[in-house]
Formats: structure tokens, C-alpha cells, sequence
């Protein structure tokens, strides 16, 4: 008899290990919890900012390449472009919960400043879509252009929608789901930011073909004129900002720079390999390093780096939670 | 040399010839392969030295203009075409964004570049439209790939030499194919010239002609069935002339008493001997060649069954002494009239399996021989014992003995010693070519020794229970 039962508990301690090895690591979020998506090896990285300290690492083979964190503080939304659903995570349980159908060619997401809605740039459909929080789909508004890059005015009355291939830059209203005027931009526009207090929304990129992106362009919000260039070598892809300035990561020459509101450099920095995206989370910096796997933890005050801390392959979107 | 449709000349020399063009195609194109294999991976890891010379002196931090002005100056000595990439989107740093451009760099080359390795590439490049074989070594500064130095030479060179290699290589091969198939045509004939040659031999043996050899030229397969060929025609030959005087011998043989028969006949029929007394002697002398044909004619069947594979022996145990001792009871009155003495010496115990019929008539054959060449006055001994190969019978007498070089042949059909072929002594002239055949058909050995004027000894060997 003796033997059955070892063979019993062996069967099942198998079973059991081999069940829960499918799960996730649980992770306690906090506001200083971020997120990378790293797309080279499919992974997600849990970072604590306080602590200076990968504290997760989720496999979870499958092509995401972007993600929210809804207003609940638990819940992970990850999408992606070749991707027909979106799927929620329970950070704290480790477990996958859920999936919206929202369709392949998304790009990229936002959760509103209300918290209340997410809209998803889909450049397949040429749309923008609008889901709430409970995953139902509010409202569809077609674009002339592929959307990539979104962003949201300071007081949420306005959406702008950063086309990447078809060189145009809509301003929607999100309330009434309507385009307000879309304007022409350079060819090959990633990453944007709103510099309102001068009325101009700075847009970064690529360069087209061949040419590599030297600077970036600021346009008039109102009027859709380029208003100037801001020389940032080479291809100023992302931006962030918070009280000490404006902060532009270039992914060509591995570099972030430190501007104010009127394009003017107070500094400079040499960082990661290939940075896609900085973030501004607390009163810190962090960039993430595509191809050194790494993010950089940097005060925006002297551009100091404070930590590197080692993630999963190619980390391509730091994502954090609402304000 | 003839071709004939489906000769083996034909076909060795097509296999030869095939062989040949068969290996030289072969052989054309491996050394084809390895020589472009080599070539290329020789060319390739001399451009990656080459690129890793070089990289040396990169010394971290953005690609300087120095470095560039360097390996742009380097380029115009340098064999193979070299020059710097630092386009981070020739290098696909651009990579997770779906820039439509086709990059110096793929994203596969590009991680390998990340890890540090250098990238070989062969093959058709768009960029630059042609074939190429290139070495790409990164230049990294910690993780960051800040440039490459991209080293190629066009793949058109490597197939100029190979194709003056090739030329050369065909006009050697088709030299050599030449002289192959002209030493092979040789050859062949030279193979097979034997076999024809035997050919017509056997043709030449089958219309009669069996005096026919053929020249034997060499030792091998070819030789050995020449060698075996002539032993078999010189068999042939043999064979008829025996069978040519075998004949001539029956036929002289029979004509002998024939001529008897047919003399005496007449001269009774003719009514020419009147005396009574005179005719019952013709009648007897008729009577005896008449005995001599019925005698002469039994002997050839016998041996004519015997050869022909159909005599059966009627076999069954026997006390070999009791048959001899009762056997040559019936010669005592011949030989008393002869004044022989007669001694005999018979092991009683020998046991033999046989045909008793047939021991008879050796025995016969070989008292008959000793009795009629054994003068008056004379001895005959005949023994019995045993012997590591049976049993030995032995007949001794102190006839007239036989010559030395007749011994070997004393068994033949209708050979004589005495070569006038007289009857007189009687006797076929078979009896000791029928007496050897059935010693032989009992498993049995016959041996005869002999010295002139002396005697003769006939030695009988049986295997026995």
C-alpha cells in the first residue's frame, strides 16, 4: 500500500508544482511601482522605485508591446499590434483575470485623466477607440491618419492623435468623440509632448528613409505652423515633464536631454543603449535601455543616474500608474 | 578491334570509358565546391581580420571623424571594400517602429552584433546589387552599438578565378579523358583478344578439329580457363584416338575367328575333307572360335555396362577363404596336367561383402592369366590375410613376367604385351580391364608387380566387415 500512496503524492505534488508554475509573481503595486514591457523576450519587469529594485518577472509569451494600469491600482492592461485582445492582469494575484476584444493594430493606449475611460490608437483601422474601465467599447472616431502617439491636454479636453506613416497631427475632442482639426507634420513623428504654457505641442521622430531625425519640431496648437525646431541629435523619440523641465530621450545617440518650456538645453546625458522611453514617476526619472535591458534611474534635477537596475529583453514602454 | 552490337569488348570498354567520365565529372565538381568553399572562407576570415584589426582602434564613445577619415583612407589601399556604418537606422536601432526602410543591418545581425560577434554575410546584397561576401564587426561601447565597420568583397572575383580554375581543370580533364578511353580501348582488347580467341577454338573443336590450343598469355581468370580449355580439348583428343583404336581393336578381334569360322565352314561345306575324324576337328575349331566371339562379345557388354554406370553387384557376406578354396578346386586338373604346383595360404576368418559371382570372375581372370603364362613345371602361390585395408589376396607365379613398361598399361582394353595380337596364349584381351572395374566397383585396389622371366605378382586389396 505504502508505495501507492507515494506514488499518489507524487502524482499530485507534480500536478500541483506543474499548475503553479503557470502562475505569475504576485506583486504588491504601489504608486512607485512600475512597469516595462520588454517585446525582445516577451516579459514584463516589475520595478519598485523606492526601492531601487527589480521585484518581478512575468513570461508572458505573448507579443504585448504596451500597457495600463487601470484606476483600480491591481489591475494590468496589456495589449498589443498583432494581438486581437488586450488581457488583464491581477498584479496581485499573479493571474491573468480577463481579455477585452479590442481588435489587432493597437498601438498604443491612455487612460484618460478622469479615469474613467482608456482610448486605444488602432493604425489599422485609422481610429481611436474608446473602452471604459469595465472593458466596454464607448465610442470609435476615424482618422485620416494612422494614430500612434496620444496624449491628453492638462485640463482632458483635448486628445491629440500623432500620426507616425501619414504625417499628421489630429486634435480630438474626446467628450464628443469628434476630430477638431488635424494638421500636416514631418514624416516619420514619434513621441510628443504638450508644452501648453507656450501653446505648442512638440513632436519628436524617426527622420524619413535614410535621413535621421536631428530635432524636434514645435507646432502651434492652435494654427498646426511649426513654430520651430529644437535640435536634439538623434531621434528624439520620447518625452516627459515635470517641475524641473522638459526631458527628451533620443534613442539614436543614446542621449536625454534637459530642456525648459523654450526649447533651451540645461543639460545633457549619455545613457542606456538604444533608450526608447523615459518616464517622470515620482520626483525621478526613469529610462529604459532597449538593447542594454536595463532602466536608468536618473534625478531630473542634475541628471544624475542614481540606479540601474537589470530587466527582461528589450524593455520598449515603461508603464506606471494614475496620478 | 570490331565492335559487335552487345560483345563484352563493347560493354567493358562503355564501363571503362563510363568510369572514367564519370569520375572525372565527379571529381570536376567536388574540387569545384571545396575550391570555392575554401576560397570564400578563406577571403571571409581574412576580412574579419582585417575588420578586427581595425576595430582596435576604436576606443569607445561616439565614432569619431578621425576613425572614419581613417578607414575611409584605409579603403582606397585596401583589396576589399571597407568603410564605417553609424546610422543608427542602418543599423536597425529603429527597430520595434515599423520604419519602412530596408536596413544595412537585420534585426537578427543586429543582436548578434549587440553580443559582441561579428556577422558574416554571403550571398546577394540589394544595397549594393551584386554578390557579395562581407564581414561586419561591431564597435560597441558597452551595450550600445555605435557603429560598425562593414568589409566586403564582391563574390564576381572569387568566380572569375574559379572559372579559370574550372577552364583549366576541363582542358586537363578532357586530355585525360582522351588518353583514358584510348588506354582503355587497349585494355580491353587486350582482355578480351583470350576470349575470342578461345571462341573460335571451341568452334574449331566442335566441326573436329581436336587438335586445336589456344595460346595461353597470362595467369589469371582468363589464363586459367585457356589452360583449362586446351586440358579439355587434349582430353577430347585422347578420347577419340581410343576410341579409334578401341574400334579398330573389336574389329580385328572379331575378324580373327570370323575368318576362322567362315575358312573352315567352307572347306566342310565344299565337301573337300572327307575323313570324319577330319571333320569333327574342324567342327571343334569352329566350335572354339565361335566360344571366343560369345566370350569377347560378354566381356564388352560387361564393360560397357560396367562403364556405363549399370552393372549392379549383388552384394551379401561371405567367407572370402571357403569361396577361394572351393573356387580353385576346378583349376587343380589344368594345372596338374601343367605339373604347377599349386600352394595355397587362406585366412579362414575373413569375412567379405560382396558379390560372390563377381569375385569368381576376377579370381578367374587373374588364375586364368597366371596359369596360361606360367610355364610347366612352374608355382602358383595364392594367399589370403588380413591387411590395414581389409584383406590381400595375392597371386604369385613364376610365369613369364611382364616387361617393365608395359606394367601401367597391362590393364587397358585389348592391350597385349605381346604386341603381334596372337591368340594363341587365348584370352580377350579384356579380362584385366574387367577384373580392375569390378575391383574397384567392391571398393577394392588391384596392384601387379612383375620381373621378367621371374614372375609376376597380382596383389587384390578389399575393404572388409
Amino acid at each position: 500500500m505504502k508505495p501507492l500512496i507515494t506514488l499518489v503524492v507524487f502524482v499530485f505534488s507534480v500536478l500541483a508544482g506543474g499548475c503553479s508554475s503557470d502562475g505569475l509573481a504576485p506583486v504588491a503595486y504601489s504608486p512607485s511601482v512600475i512597469a516595462t514591457m520588454n517585446i525582445k523576450d516577451m516579459s514584463v519587469s516589475f520595478i519598485d522605485i523606492s526601492k531601487r529594485k527589480n521585484i518581478a518577472e512575468w513570461d508572458v509569451e505573448k507579443p504585448y508591446n504596451g500597457g495600463i494600469i487601470l484606476p483600480d491600482g491591481d489591475t494590468l492592461l496589456l495589449y498589443g499590434k498583432t494581438l486581437k485582445e488586450a488581457d488583464l492582469y491581477s498584479m496581485k494575484k499573479g493571474e491573468k483575470t480577463g481579455s477585452w476584444k479590442i481588435g489587432k493594430g493597437v498601438v498604443n493606449g491612455l487612460l484618460l485623466s478622469d479615469g474613467k475611460e482608456i482610448v486605444f490608437s488602432n493604425d489599422e483601422g485609422n481610429t481611436i477607440d474608446f473602452y471604459s474601465t469595465k472593458g466596454k467599447q464607448t465610442g470609435q472616431l476615424h482618422l485620416n491618419a494612422a494614430p500612434l502617439t496620444l496624449l491628453e491636454s492638462g485640463k482632458g479636453d483635448r486628445l491629440f492623435a500623432v500620426s507616425f506613416h501619414d504625417e499628421k497631427l489630429n486634435i480630438i475632442n474626446p467628450e464628443e468623440r469628434k476630430n477638431i482639426r488635424s494638421f500636416p507634420i514631418h514624416a516619420s513623428a514619434a513621441g510628443a509632448v504638450l508644452n501648453e504654457k507656450n501653446n505648442e505641442v512638440w513632436v519628436g521622430g524617426h527622420g524619413k528613409g535614410s535621413n535621421i531625425e536631428q530635432s524636434i519640431h514645435v507646432y502651434d496648437i492652435e494654427t498646426g505652423k511649426l513654430k520651430k525646431q529644437i535640435h536634439a541629435p538623434e531621434m528624439p523619440v520620447n518625452f516627459t515633464k515635470n517641475g524641473s523641465g522638459l526631458f527628451v530621450l533620443s534613442h539614436g545617440s543614446s542621449t536625454l536631454y534637459k530642456l525648459d518650456t523654450n526649447g533651451a538645453e540645461h543639460g545633457s546625458l549619455r545613457i542606456g543603449a538604444n533608450p526608447f522611453e523615459v518616464e517622470t514617476v515620482g520626483n525621478i526619472l526613469a529610462v529604459a535601455g532597449y538593447d542594454s535591458d536595463d532602466i536608468y534611474l536618473v534625478d531630473p534635477e542634475n541628471l544624475k543616474i542614481e540606479a540601474r537596475i537589470k530587466v527582461g529583453k528589450g524593455p520598449f514602454q515603461i508603464v506606471k500608474g494614475g496620478k | 578491334m570490331k565492335f559487335v552490337p552487345g560483345s563484352l569488348f563493347k560493354k567493358l570498354w562503355l564501363t571503362i570509358t563510363a568510369s572514367i567520365l564519370i569520375t572525372i565529372l565527379y571529381s570536376f565538381l567536388l574540387s569545384y565546391l571545396f575550391y570555392e568553399k575554401l576560397y570564400v572562407d578563406q577571403e571571409e576570415k581574412s576580412l574579419l581580420e582585417e575588420g578586427n584589426r581595425l576595430a582596435l582602434d576604436y576606443k569607445g564613445g561616439p565614432l569619431s571623424d578621425k576613425l572614419k577619415k581613417d578607414i575611409e583612407w584605409y579603403n582606397g589601399k585596401s583589396e576589399s571594400e571597407v568603410f564605417v556604418v553609424n546610422s543608427p537606422r542602418e543599423l536597425s536601432a529603429c527597430l520595434p517602429f515599423d520604419i519602412n526602410y530596408e536596413t544595412l543591418v537585420g534585426p537578427e545581425e543586429r543582436d548578434k552584433l549587440l553580443a559582441g560577434e561579428a556577422v558574416t554575410k554571403k550571398g546577394y546584397e540589394e544595397r549594393f546589387d551584386r554578390k557579395i561576401v562581407a564581414v561586419l564587426v561591431p564597435l560597441l561601447d558597452g551595450d550600445r552599438l555605435e557603429g560598425i565597420i562593414y568589409l566586403y568583397v564582391p563574390l564576381a572575383r572569387i568566380s572569375e578565378l574559379t572559372h579559370d580554375f574550372s577552364l583549366l581543370w576541363l582542358m586537363g580533364g578532357a586530355a585525360f579523358i582522351i588518353i583514358a578511353v584510348y588506354l582503355g580501348f587497349k585494355m580491353t582488347g587486350r582482355l578480351t583478344k583470350p576470349l575470342i580467341d578461345m571462341k573460335r577454338a571451341a568452334e574449331n573443336v566442335s566441326q573436329g578439329d581436336y587438335s586445336t590450343r589456344v595460346e595461353i598469355q597470362s595467369n589469371d581468370e582468363v589464363g586459367q580457363l585457356a589452360s583449362a580449355f586446351n586440358h579439355m580439348s587434349r582430353s577430347i583428343e585422347e578420347e577419340d584416338e581410343r576410341k579409334r583404336d578401341f574400334l579398330a581393336d573389336v574389329s580385328h578381334e572379331l575378324r580373327t575367328p570370323i575368318s576362322y569360322i567362315k575358312g573352315y565352314s567352307e572347306a566342310l561345306a565344299s565337301g573337300f575333307i572327307k575323313k570324319a575324324s577330319e571333320q569333327d576337328k574342324y567342327l571343334k575349331l569352329i566350335n572354339r572360335e565361335a566360344s571366343r566371339m560369345v566370350q569377347l562379345v560378354a566381356d564388352l557388354l560387361d564393360l560397357s555396362r560396367i562403364d556405363a554406370g549399370q552393372y549392379r553387384l549383388e552384394k551379401h557376406l561371405f567367407p572370402l577363404a571357403q569361396l577361394i578354396e572351393d573356387f580353385s578346386q576346378k583349376y587343380v586338373p589344368t594345372m596338374e596336367e601343367k605339373q604347377i604346383t599349386f600352394q595355397t595360404s587362406l585366412d579362414p576368418d575373413i569375412i567379405m561383402n560382396g558379390d560372390e559371382a563377381r569375385i569368381e570372375q576376377i579370381l578367374q581372370n587373374i588364375m586364368d592369366n597366371a596359369i596360361r603364362y606360367t610355364d610347366n613345371g612352374g608355382v602358383i602361390r595364392l594367399s589370403l590375410s588380413k591387411h590395414p585395408y581389409g584383406c590381400l589376396l595375392e597371386l604369385t607365379d613364376t610365369g613369364i613376367g611382364i616387361p617393365p613398361e608395359d606394367l601401367s598399361s597391362i590393364t587397358r582394353r585389348f592391350y597385349r604385351v605381346n604386341k603381334a595380337r596372337s591368340r594363341s596364349d587365348g584370352g580377350t584381351g579384356l579380362g584385366l580391364s574387367i577384373t580392375e572395374k569390378l575391383v574397384r566397383l567392391h571398393g577394392g585396389r588391384l596392384e601387379i608387380e612383375s620381373v621378367m622371366g621371374k614372375g609376376t605378382k597380382v596383389k587384390v586389396l578389399f575393404p572388409v566387415l
